[in-house]
């Protein structure tokens, strides 16, 4: 018995994150596009399946790294087919069959041209962000997170509306920008460390001056994925052009890899660096939850409102992971706990409202908040389905989005009450503009003719999943504490052992 | 059984010379000639496999050691390249006389990888070039291409003179024409016994400089690249894909082996190198970026790959080579597909960019295999073009020159702007605009794409076989010695 349990925990990584892949080929030689719909569910399933085996066979007490696969991948530079996992990529890997579970459901009423090739594009990119989640390999991980940038281009420029691809391709230069240095940085440190792997590089011993600049350069590959505040700007004409999946899965998870990259680049590997910028970046962070914030405010397309807000809310995000060289002792991963669950909250709200947004867009064919007005009356499930979304977004207590932007708010409380308060106004913020949205759309006179059909039984069963995920995540935010908890006090360890004498 | 080290070349120019008879027995021998070519192929590839013999002959004006595997795939590829162009060449207008010339280029080619001495490389380099200014000049109804072939012509004319020039000086400073022991010669002493050390350095800073010219031009590096674009745009579509592949491997182990031998001298090669390789990539891709025409931007996109290659060698160190080694075979990949696809073009003479409007779905097999091909030379993984860059930089991150590389990088940045405006036309449906091309697809000619297509995403994502082997290549100087 104990066996096979080894067995499954050799092989667990490589088919969470292959599986897909593997999926993708074969979707591709399906005839008839109604059982290649069936397919990619059954894949979907498949990868929530294995990401639950994975998360209960993790030992949560222990931490750290596991179910190491390591196999000799590029032996001429000594980089690895590296793959292992720990809480905080648990939580990930989850999150991302969930999305593609409910992308893959929803997708065959909301798209109708080459419907095979939407669904190749989304698997492929499960495979390239499961993979980053999981490789411990720096040059592993390079590569799984350029390879989802392929897909994504594809998709936002086929299956877009208008200005799609004006808003492809600035999605793929910005994005491959900001990798450009990333290469350059792991290829300076693997080649100075001898191999790629994390732990090894982590290890090696760096001068502040050296750690500023691979910082600057992690910096400006995670920020403008994450993305912070003044290379933002590709966010919102990406979301706004993109399909409803690939809005969903921008939001849901491509976000959420420029935060990961934070967490296993820049704090462990450049800890002096980070200890150094935590300042500037807590401003940055803070302009985006504020500013970004107001920004969302004024916004007259409602796609474009909610990718603001998805900017302003990852703030809290980096607030939390660079907080913790500001925040003294035991209350500093109360703040990190807070970033990760954010992390993952966000997703719900913010992956669902576009979701919910998709198929308001099918049914009446328009952004514009001005054109659209009173459908709660047309449309009353799916209206109130997206109130609870919008609450969540609010960070309403008992939603998800409360737990991780308290934690934040409250961890900063003792060191700089100001950093509190800014934040904390994020609570006025984004209800005003989530509230003036949902009146303006949902409430008041109706602006649209004619009948709309509300969501069935299917569309509704879908998001109310997302609904269950909100609120149990928000009344009983436990299991995912329990699972973030003792990685997330590990990564801190490595985030505060400073490299070059006291803190820098 | 010395003999057995020019196999390979031995089998290709017995072929050559049946063709040659065949040639003038029969009136219409374009189909005879042809598989004759393909089976002295076959047979010189088996042949390899069978005697994989080592060593040096005609008192070491050649050698074979490792890079053996190098002929090997450019056999393959020359087997790709008339496979592609089969249904082309045996058309009314193209003559038997083609794959006569092809065929002496092709021994060219193999003898520039197995040489070891200063004349041997000038031969092979004449009996490479010669036949392809031929081959660019026989569509000889079009002015285009006459000009081209002048244009090619004379410009290589000029790089073999530069060449042999860089040769006498090189041979006047060391007095050897053999490799290794010029190699040697330098490694141990820093100047020569001839001359007086002042006029050694002077003599070997100026052979560095007139051999690099030489190559430049063959290579078209700027600002020797005057006759790239003209050529790529007026040859024969199957003539362009030789000459995009073949010889630059060729011309590239030389530089590679000038490199080698040279490697003390690095005070007059680096400040070459890095002129001759920063200003070809940023001007192919500045220029690239404007044009119109799809051959003539990837004729652009060339110059600037092949500053990659030259940046490569930047360091002179052993990373370098290899990294340089890699990225020429990995270039040759990727431009069999980037042109080979032309040949599926029933009109050749001008394919407009726009022209490739919907490409992806009225053929998603071959927009497939070209939207890779064009990921591949922008560099983004998981395609091999990814990996050949990468160790590019890595060469020149472990010398300690970040700067340059992170030039490069994002110089290459904006070379998307053009590469991903083809994926763009073929798959972003409403900007069609102007008449889309028909591909004729065969069969033949679609195994071998999507072959070539699964290559270049293996490699990319196992590059470490390529990797061993071009390491192998250059560490125990098999090239030279």
């Amino acid at each position: 018995m104990l066996s096979s349990c080894d067995g499954v925990k050799m092989y667990i990584l490589s088919s969470i994150v292959w599986h897909s892949f593997i999926a993708t080929l074969i979707i591709n030689f399906i005839k008839n596009e109604k059982h290649a719909w069936y397919f990619s569910i059954a894949s979907s399933f498949l990868s929530v399946f294995l990401a639950c085996v994975a998360y209960s066979m993790y030992d949560e007490t222990a931490g750290g790294l596991q179910f190491v696969e390591s196999v000799d991948w590029i032996s001429f530079l000594n980089a690895k087919y590296f793959l292992a996992v720990d809480g905080i990529s648990i939580a990930l890997i989850l999150l991302t069959s969930l999305t593609t579970m409910i992308i893959c459901l929803i997708s065959r009423s909301l798209i109708k041209t080459n419907y095979k090739q939407y669904i190749s594009v989304f698997l492929m990119m499960q495979t390239m962000i499961n993979g980053v989640f999981c490789a411990q390999d720096t040059l592993l991980f390079f590569l799984f997170w350029e390879g989802s940038l392929i897909p994504m281009y594809l998709c936002i420029g086929i299956w877009g509306s208008q200005q799609r691809s004006l808003a492809a391709r600035k999605f793929f230069i910005y994005t491959f920008l900001g990798s450009t240095l990333l290469l350059i940085s792991v290829l300076f440190l693997g080649l100075k460390a001898g191999s790629f792997s994390f732990s090894e590089l982590i290890a090696l011993n760096l001068d502040l001056k050296t750690q500023c600049f691979l910082f600057i350069a992690f910096l400006l590959a995670f920020a403008i994925k994450v993305p912070m505040f003044p290379v933002h700007t590709w966010l919102p004409d990406a979301h706004t052009e993109a399909p409803t999946g690939g809005s969903v899965l921008l939001a849901a998870l491509l976000l959420k890899v420029g935060g990961y990259g934070f967490v296993r680049f820049s704090l462990p590997i450049t800890p002096d660096a980070s200890a150094f910028f935590a300042m500037p970046m807590i401003i940055l962070s803070l302009i985006a939850i504020v500013y970004v914030g107001l920004i969302a405010l004024v916004q007259q397309d409602m796609k474009r409102l909610i990718a603001y807000s998805s900017v302003a809310h990852m703030g809290f995000v980096t607030l939390g992971m660079f907080g913790i060289y500001l925040i003294p002792g035991q209350l500093s991963p109360l703040a990190f706990n807070g970033a990760m669950i954010q992390m993952i909250s966000h997703a719900f709200a913010s992956g669902a409202m576009f979701l919910a947004f998709g198929m308001i867009y099918e049914r009446l064919h328009t952004r514009q908040i001005s054109e659209l007005g009173g459908i709660a009356s047309k449309v009353p499930y799916l209206s109130a389905f997206f109130l609870i979304f919008c609450m969540a977004n609010i960070g309403v207590p008992g939603t998800s989005g409360f737990v991780g932007e308290l934690l934040v708010i409250a961890s900063f409380l003792k060191t700089n009450l100001w950093i509190s308060f800014a934040a904390g106004l994020t609570l006025i913020i984004s209800a005003s503009y989530t509230l003036w949205m949902y009146r303006n759309v949902f409430m008041g006179p109706v602006a649209i003719e004619g009948d709309v059909k509300d969501v069935n039984i299917f569309e509704s069963t879908v998001l109310a999943v997302l609904v269950a995920c909100i609120f149990l995540f928000g009344v009983y935010p436990k299991p995912m504490g329990d699972l973030l908890d003792r990685s997330g006090q590990q990564v801190i360890s490595q985030a505060l052992k400073f490299k070059v004498g006291e803190k820098a | 059984m010395n003999w057995l080290v020019l196999l390979p070349e031995y089998i290709l120019l017995l072929g050559l010379v049946i063709n040659v008879v065949l040639c003038s027995i029969y009136q219409d021998s374009r189909v005879m000639v042809l598989h004759v070519f393909l089976l002295s192929l076959l047979v010189s590839l088996i042949g390899s496999v069978i005697f994989p013999f080592e060593g040096y002959i005609y008192t070491g004006l050649f050698v074979s050691s490792s890079i053996l595997t190098l002929k090997r795939v450019v056999i393959c590829f020359s087997a790709f390249v008339l496979l592609l162009g089969y249904d082309k060449m045996i058309e009314k207008d193209y003559d038997s006389s083609s794959f006569v010339l092809l065929q002496s280029s092709l021994i060219g080619v193999m003898l520039l990888i197995s040489s070891s001495h200063l004349l041997t490389i000038y031969m092979g380099i004449e009996l490479m070039s010669l036949p392809l200014y031929t081959l660019v000049a026989i569509r000889s109804w079009d002015d285009r291409s006459l000009e081209a072939a002048l244009k090619y012509f004379v410009t290589g004319a000029i790089a073999s003179g530069f060449l042999l020039f860089g040769f006498a000086l090189l041979y006047a400073a060391s007095g050897s024409l053999q490799l290794s022991v010029i190699k040697d010669m330098y490694d141990t002493h820093s100047a020569s016994n001839l001359l007086s050390p002042d006029a050694a350095k002077l003599v070997t800073g100026l052979a560095i400089a007139m051999m690099s010219a030489g190559l430049a031009f063959k290579l078209g590096l700027f600002p020797f690249h005057s006759w790239l674009p003209d050529v790529y745009q007026a040859a024969r579509p199957d003539v362009v894909l030789w000459i995009s592949t073949l010889p630059k491997l060729a011309v590239g182990t030389v530089m590679i082996k000038l490199t080698l031998i040279l490697q003390s001298q690095s005070i007059y090669w680096q400040p070459i190198i890095l002129i001759l390789g920063v200003l070809s990539v940023l001007y192919g891709n500045l220029m690239a970026l404007s044009q119109s025409e799809y051959k003539r931007m990837i004729a652009y996109s060339s110059i600037s790959h092949m500053g990659f290659f030259m940046m490569g060698l930047y360091t002179l160190n052993e990373l370098g080579y290899t990294s340089s080694l890699i990225y020429m075979l990995i270039y040759m990949l990727m431009s069999t597909i980037t042109f080979g696809w032309l040949l599926l073009i029933e009109e050749t003479k001008q394919v407009p960019i726009s022209s490739l409007g919907g490409l992806g779905y009225s053929s998603p097999l071959m927009g497939l295999i070209i939207m890779a091909g064009i990921f591949s030379l922008a560099g983004v993984p998981p395609f091999a073009g990814f990996m050949s860059k990468a160790m590019v930089f890595a060469s020149l991150i472990k010398q300690g020159d970040i700067l340059t590389s992170v030039g490069l990088i994002v110089i290459s940045v904006f070379a998307l702007g053009y590469y991903l405006n083809i994926v763009r036309l073929m798959y972003f449906k409403d900007e069609t605009t102007g008449e889309a091309i028909v591909l004729n697809i065969t069969t033949r000619k679609a195994v071998v794409l999507s072959g070539l297509g699964l290559g270049l995403l293996l490699t990319g994502i196992l590059p470490n076989h390529i990797m061993l082997f071009a390491n192998q290549a250059v560490t125990h100087a098999s090239l030279i010695a």
